[in-house]
């Protein structure tokens, strides 16, 4: 039962963090705004590490740490700066829901390049999220 | 890279030439986060605590979008400091959603979380709903399309 409380307070968070991000674009350009957020991030993380597993991060490989390197450029200058972008152009509300799909992505990623096979379950995924895409984009302003 | 959106842009209809952009830009973004999901599970496995590889995925993200974006960050505009107020608020709700999903995923099984996790968009047009008011209006439509494609999240993450 924490589990789940854990859970969707991890949810809410998000959720909030799109709300003051849509408001903080009002008043900043979306260059300076992702360099604040990843920042602020950054920084309770690294407090966060430190006091709890300092250890685990000094024994990171470099092999590690590359590959961690490239998760971090696809998520962040790409990841979150498109996904700004994407929000000071249609809002939180239209944005939320394409962002909402990389899921999806990451299946046709599984799919494509390392032979993972679609399932009746995968489909019906699939076919909720391209029907949800749909319907938002074409959701008059 | 952009200019601070005018106040009233989210109240004037969306030029068709926007919604173009900004569908390519959430896709973006979209395939980006589905990326890094994959080489996370395939590559990534047990190198290092989820916490610790965020903190280092950070660092480079933030490194490299400092060194990208240096050129584009000297125009401030007139509210600076209630701009940063707001993204830096931002980046602590982002941080802390990514503890409270490790400390869940730790607790309970992945086949019960994950689906809990995606329903994150809900929580977002709810509280835009309350705090964006007469900046946004959250249209039935809209939270169909959230519902819709939160359910499919939830299916491909359930099986």
């Amino acid at each position: 039962m924490l589990a789940i409380v854990l859970a969707i307070g991890a949810a809410a968070s998000w959720g909030m963090s799109a709300v003051l991000v849509r408001h903080g674009l009002r008043d900043l350009s979306t260059s300076m705004g992702t360099l604040l957020s990843l920042t602020s991030g950054l920084v309770v993380t690294a407090v966060l590490v430190a006091a709890l597993q300092l250890d685990a991060l000094l024994a990171v490989s470099w092999r590690g740490i590359a590959l961690f390197g490239l998760i971090g450029i696809l998520n962040f200058p790409m990841g979150r700066f498109f996904n700004y972008m994407a929000m000071g152009r249609l809002g939180v509300g239209r944005s939320t829901p394409l962002l909402a799909s990389s899921p999806l992505f990451a299946v046709m990623i599984a799919v494509l390049f390392i032979g993972e096979h679609i399932t009746l379950a995968t489909g019906a995924g699939i076919a909720l999220i391209l029907s949800g895409l749909l319907v938002t984009i074409t959701a008059p302003k | 890279m952009t200019q601070a959106a005018p106040a009233t842009a989210a109240a004037m209809p969306t030029p068709r030439r926007t919604l173009i952009t900004g569908v390519a830009f959430a896709l973006a973004a979209a395939m980006a986060y589905g990326s890094s999901q994959v080489i996370t599970r395939q590559i990534i496995g047990n190198m290092a605590p989820p916490l610790v590889g965020t903190l280092i995925s950070l660092f480079w993200g933030t490194l490299g979008f400092a060194l990208l974006s240096a050129r584009n960050l000297g125009d401030r505009g007139d509210h600076f400091g209630r701009g940063a107020l707001f993204f830096a608020a931002g980046g602590l709700f982002s941080a802390m959603g990514v503890l409270l999903m490790f400390y869940a995923l730790g607790l309970g099984q992945v086949v019960v979380i994950s689906p809990v996790l995606a329903t994150n968009p809900l929580f977002t047009l709810l509280f835009a709903s309350i705090f964006l008011r007469g900046v946004e209006r959250i249209t039935p439509r809209v939270v169909l399309g959230a519902l819709l494609v939160v359910a499919g999240v939830v299916v491909l993450s359930a099986f």
